[in-house]
């Protein structure tokens, strides 16, 4: 492990250590694309995609979906940390972004991909000064330019992910994810902790098993947008074009059909779940599978609504969600690092490893080698 | 070539404020004032104006002086560069190029209920001078108005087939404008039909940067007209058609 590296402008220093452990969550798991998601703007992204570049002994590719390394920020106004990859990384971004940072990365070549600041382009970083980063703006783009990154010869990809969005999550673009929260998430304590949680719960929500995914696979993967399945695994697709805006509809359709699976193509929302267990009789058994996490545009609770009708939401590709980061800074005064660290750590449980790469915590799940300098309990 | 602000001559860089101090008004608020703006940069303060607006508010007229300068060759497009056609030409463009009227759907969405963007751009009178999308006859215009939850703008959008999606929002302090637009574009991901539309993003705090950053294809920001946007609808929807 090489280490040593000093991250942005706003002089936040990684600890090594802590980041080397990170790493090795990282490189063990086999993940070559990796999507890094913030639950907010703030909750320091951008902190650990440098740390991870400057502290590892990988050829790094990198990418965003949304914008990051420009000096301030647009909304906020408040100061965001500089990207500064070491010399080597592949970096897609845009061509409105490369005009920004032209002394620090070589055009090597360009994506057919156009975006609000103009195309994307694949640069290599000279490893003198800071870069933006700006990548595709839609998520089959941004799978193409990964891919191409890959080909051009990056060990690792990272997508640095766009505000809130956890679109970048999804395994159509990446396969492992580390997701990002801190102060900046909720007005209080108990608000960051409970959506904390809340987005936890949804990214590691539990695959299908093994006899449901041979039900519904070919379905899912034909694009069908609702299919209703009745004992002895009979088919009945919905005639519709969306589930959207027909949470009554389906609702009935199932109860008629006594169906004990439902397969939703496309994206559940709010509106849908509201309709949907409105109208569906209580008790009723029944398995909804989706796609993956990131089709739930959703409240984290509404997913506990399906829960407490009896309605267990499963998934067909589940998210490897290798690490949760967290970061103590809000405005106008940044939590206590150690107490926010242990607040988010005992609400959280023993499902993820966590770390806080700048302070120096980690906690890694039980039975797994921490290092004892980085290691705190909660 | 660095620039300063004008007061009384060029390059004096004078500039007048106006703001307010939450404390009441009393003998020395003027120092308060002019140490405030000392503390901010500025030097050769004067206060012109110094009164209670309210007895625990006192509002400050001053002007000062800064030896700040900014090159505006320096400042790189956060700006949307669009070739401005004429209301004939872009008609003309869309019959010609898509064959079809080029169909579009506007809103303000969830909580939202400022309409004034999306009706400046969208309606039939226009704003500056300039007809709103309604009006063109090759377009086929429809304005859902304002408080329109993301889920009902994409059924709107997919039963229309449209090939483009306005959205207008004011984005406010709390952010909370920020989630409705980036949950649009999770939405239209989710159901995989991001790329049948072209999303233009606009309000009072948007610039084409932070669209980029939200996820759409294009933002326009305060003092936009419709023709800039109808430019860029027939222009992107063509090229779209054409690379097809």
């Amino acid at each position: 492990m090489t280490c040593g590296g000093v991250t942005g402008t706003t002089g936040v220093r990684p600890d090594a250590a802590t980041v080397g452990a990170l790493y090795d969550i990282i490189a063990g798991s086999g993940v070559r694309s990796l999507a890094v998601v913030g639950l907010v703007k703030n909750a320091g992204k951008t902190t650990v995609v440098n740390a991870l570049m400057a502290n590892c002994p990988l050829r790094f590719g990198l990418t965003s979906l949304g914008l990051d390394g420009e000096r301030t920020d647009h909304l906020t106004g408040l100061a965001k940390p500089s990207i500064t990859p070491p010399k080597g990384t592949l970096v897609a971004t845009t061509q409105g972004s490369l005009e920004r940072s032209r002394y620090a990365m070589e055009p090597l070549e360009e994506l057919p991909f156009h975006t609000p600041l103009g195309r994307v382009v694949i640069g290599e970083a000279l490893g003198e000064g800071a870069v933006e980063v700006s990548g595709p703006t839609t998520l089959a783009e941004l799978r193409l330019t990964v891919e191409r990154l890959q080909a051009l010869g990056a060990d690792q990809v990272i997508v640095d992910g766009a505000i809130n969005r956890i679109g970048s999550a999804s395994p159509r673009v990446s396969d492992g994810v580390v997701v990002a929260t801190g102060g900046m998430v909720g007005d209080t304590l108990d608000d960051v902790l409970e959506t904390t949680v809340g987005a936890i719960d949804l990214l590691t929500l539990p695959g299908v098993a093994p006899v449901t995914r041979k039900l519904v696979g070919e379905h899912a993967a034909a694009g069908a947008r609702a299919v209703a399945f009745t004992a002895g695994g009979v088919a009945h697709p919905l005639e519709l074009a969306t589930v959207i805006g027909e949470g009554v509809t389906v609702a009935r359709e199932v109860e008629r059909l006594g169906a004990d699976t439902l397969l939703v193509g496309g994206a559940l929302t709010q509106e849908f779940v509201d309709d949907f267990t409105r109208v569906l009789p209580p008790r009723t058994e029944l398995r909804v599978v989706v796609r993956d996490a990131t089709v739930l545009v959703l409240p984290p609770a509404m997913v506990g609504r399906f829960l407490r009708r009896g309605i267990r939401l499963e998934v067909l590709t589940p998210l490897r969600v290798l690490a949760l980061t967290v970061n103590p800074f809000r405005v106008p005064q940044p939590y206590q690092p150690r107490v926010f660290f242990s607040a988010v750590a005992e609400a959280v449980g023993d499902r993820v490893p966590l770390f806080d790469v700048v302070n120096g915590f980690a906690r890694l799940p039980e039975g797994s080698e921490a290092d004892p300098r980085t290691s705190v309990s909660p | 070539m660095l620039i300063r602000p004008y007061g009384d001559t060029r390059d004096d860089g004078i500039i007048q404020f106006s703001f307010t101090l939450p404390m009441p008004y009393s003998i020395k608020a003027a120092d308060v004032g002019k140490q405030f703006l000392e503390k901010l940069g500025f030097h050769t303060v004067g206060i012109a104006e110094c009164k209670a607006i309210d007895p625990e508010y006192t509002l400050f007229v001053a002007y000062g002086r800064t030896d700040t300068g900014i090159d505006p060759d320096e400042v790189k497009g956060d700006y949307l560069e669009v070739e401005e056609m004429d209301y004939y030409a872009i008609n003309g463009l869309i019959k010609e190029k898509l064959g079809r009227k080029l169909s579009v759907v506007g809103a303000a969405i969830e909580s939202d209920a400022h309409t004034v963007g999306i009706d400046a751009i969208m309606n039939m009178k226009g704003f500056a001078g300039n007809y709103g999308l309604e009006r063109y006859p090759e377009m086929d215009a429809l304005n859902m108005g304002s408080q329109i939850p993301c889920a009902q703008l994409l059924r709107t959008a997919l039963e229309r087939e449209a090939d483009a999606i306005l959205v207008s929002q004011i984005v406010t302090q709390k952010n909370i404008h920020v989630q409705h637009l980036t949950q649009l574009i999770e939405l239209l991901e989710a159901e995989g039909v991001r790329e049948r539309f072209v999303l233009v993003v606009g309000g009072p705090r948007i610039n084409n940067a932070f669209a980029k950053e939200l996820g759409y294809d294009a933002g326009f920001g305060p003092r936009t007209t419709p023709l800039e946007v109808a430019s860029f609808l027939a222009q992107e929807v063509v090229r779209r058609h054409e690379q097809a």
